[in-house]
């Protein structure tokens, strides 16, 4: 539903608020509008009053008007009730396909208003013909795997019915065969499962195809940055989706991408100092400005900003001549330094943004170096749900530690598969699931898992022995003997596999 | 009676306890075939047969 929002005055407010319902005459033209409801902002940024209206009619002279201005009233507002609201940011609103950023005199918007559901269990949206198989799985015995149900409901017709029980007995007994045993050693495995396909990992970095000044860094050395849970992983990426109703229409995925890269003045420009004029003189490098789609108007826009400086474009000259206000050497030389790494545009942190369509459902994706998920998320045209960064610390702190901990198994999984390695999944999700159940993404290593386990020993046996056993010394720390490490130190059985069995006697049968 | 279903390294640490017993010379409790004398492959025979005297003691889930 769409509601009117204008600018307005507290006195104006007030009054309104005292003498409802009542007439309001606006100096603007709401010929097409129909609205129901209204919003006030005072300040252009937010809206703090919420409106009831009547109706919207043409204006007419009478005598218990409210007027907004003396002259030039184009439109009666009948208004019902005024309230104060919480202030509301005009973002909030969004006028067909884009969000609002400022209400001048007056605009219509609708707001945005999101439905928070409960998500159903995916065992709920499922087809009725799986739900059979998992009850039918039921009646025999065991839990069905929903995937195997999926594959079993497709096949179920052609069976018949003892012939599909038998099949349901085989699947209960070939997931009991292939469940893993209590105190398998499941990480040593996973260790090695991971290893000895890593050995055959590149070491080189490749260039993301096709794109120049692009590579992502790939093969060994980004797997030991995963594990490593590096701040800031040395080639950050992202891949952004559109909105559906965005994806397709090529302006707004270059405005898009013109919104997001980070160009400062030197990326376009060159900046020449003029020493005895006291002139700096920004000259426009066209190729340049043109790759980056940036306008000379964009970089006025910029310069508007900084303090201290006076402006004089040269459109002939095509240059742009800044001039500081205070003459001395030291502020020319200050504003010089300052102009160089001024943004004319951007998300900070997104060095480039590439835009690429995929032929076959002609959807456009933007392809970024540098990441700043906050940021991206937060832009109008982004779909939120699909827009990923390879860089995990930052999805831990910006989308949470389930998150990260999905980031780290696609990430490795993901760099694993482009060198052409198979490793079960299973194996990359104890990795991830070890990183992360701490609550913060932690580094497998000195810093990390290793360095922070419980036994003492254990820790000794790891890395820098003496300081360890010397810190336990002096601090008094018991070690339980729990791992298996420090029981291979004191010469006993280690607790996985046989060597977790207790026996005992159970007595000869009578 | 209830069998109990052993993991494999339960199967394997009783067999392997069975089999020190009878290659230490204790009696074997069930009739073994005369080609059989491999203390490990009795103590095999033994628990398929369900009669070894040993079980195990699993850790109290918490």
């Amino acid at each position: 539903m769409t509601s009117l929002l204008w600018k307005d005055t507290k006195t104006h407010v007030s009054e309104l608020k005292k003498r409802v319902p009542c007439d309001y005459a606006v100096d603007f033209d709401l010929k097409d509008v129909a609205a129901e409801d209204g919003y006030i902002t005072t300040d252009k940024k937010s809206v703090q009053y919420y409106v009831r209206i009547a109706e919207i009619s043409k204006f007419k002279e009478s005598e218990s008007l409210i007027l907004k201005k003396k002259t030039g009233l184009k439109s009666i507002i009948r208004v019902l009730e005024v309230m104060d609201i919480d202030p509301l940011p005009i973002s909030e609103f969004r006028k067909g396909k884009h969000k609002l950023s400022e209400v001048e005199t007056f605009d219509t918007g609708d707001r945005i208003l999101i439905k928070l559901e409960e998500k159903p269990s995916y065992l709920e949206t499922l087809d009725q013909k799986v739900k059979d198989v998992v009850a039918d799985a039921k009646k025999v015995g065991f839990d069905i795997p929903l995937s195997v149900a999926e594959k079993v409901s497709k096949h179920k017709k052609e069976m018949k019915p003892a012939v599909y029980k038998k099949f349901l007995e085989r699947i209960m007994a070939e997931l009991a065969r292939n469940g893993i045993d209590p105190h398998e050693a499941v990480g040593i495995i996973a260790a090695q499962s991971i290893g000895e396909p890593g050995t055959q990992m590149t070491m080189r970095t490749f260039h993301f195809a096709g794109v120049r000044e692009m590579n992502v860094t790939l093969g060994l050395p980004r797997l030991i940055e995963i594990v490593d849970a590096r701040r800031i992983p040395s080639t950050p990426s992202m891949t952004i989706y559109l909105k559906p109703e965005f994806e397709k229409e090529q302006d707004i995925v270059l405005n898009v991408v013109k919104k997001l890269e980070n160009t400062t003045v030197i990326d376009v420009a060159d900046i020449i100092t003029d020493v005895g004029e006291m002139t700096l003189s920004i000259v426009p490098d066209m190729p340049k400005m043109n790759d980056r789609l940036v306008e000379n108007s964009d970089i006025m826009d910029a310069l508007e900003k900084v303090k201290g400086i006076s402006v004089i474009s040269d459109e002939k000259d095509n240059r742009i001549t800044v001039k500081p206000t205070q003459e001395s050497f030291k502020k020319l030389y200050q504003v010089q330094e300052q102009l160089k790494v001024l943004t004319i545009k951007g998300i900070p942190g997104i060095k480039r943004a590439i835009a690429r369509i995929d032929n076959l459902t002609e959807a456009w994706t933007v392809y970024t170096q540098g990441s700043n998920l906050r940021e991206v998320l937060e832009l109008d045209e982004v779909d939120a749900s699909k827009t990923y960064t390879n860089d995990i610390i930052e999805v831990a702190s910006v989308l949470g530690i389930e998150a990260a901990k999905n980031a780290i198994f696609l990430e490795s999984q993901r760099t694993l598969a482009e060198q052409g390695l198979e490793v079960d999944q299973r194996h990359l999700m104890l990795v991830a699931d070890m990183m992360t159940f701490g609550g913060s993404v932690r580094a497998v290593g000195r810093t990390g898992i290793s360095g922070r386990k419980s036994s003492v020993l254990a820790r000794a046996a790891f890395e820098i022995t003496t300081k360890h056993l010397l810190r336990a010394g002096y601090l008094g720390e018991v070690d339980p003997l729990t791992g298996v490490a420090e029981n291979i130190i004191v010469g006993q059985p280690i607790t996985l596999g046989t060597g977790a069995v207790n026996l005992v006697y159970k007595g000869l049968k009578k | 009676m209830i069998f109990m279903t052993f993991t494999k390294f339960e199967k394997a640490r009783i067999i392997g306890a069975r089999a020190l017993q009878i290659a230490m010379g204790a009696p074997v409790i069930i009739d073994v075939p005369s080609n059989l004398i491999d203390p490990v492959d009795i103590a095999m025979l033994e628990f398929e047969n369900n009669v070894i005297p040993i079980t195990i003691k699993r850790a109290e889930s918490s």
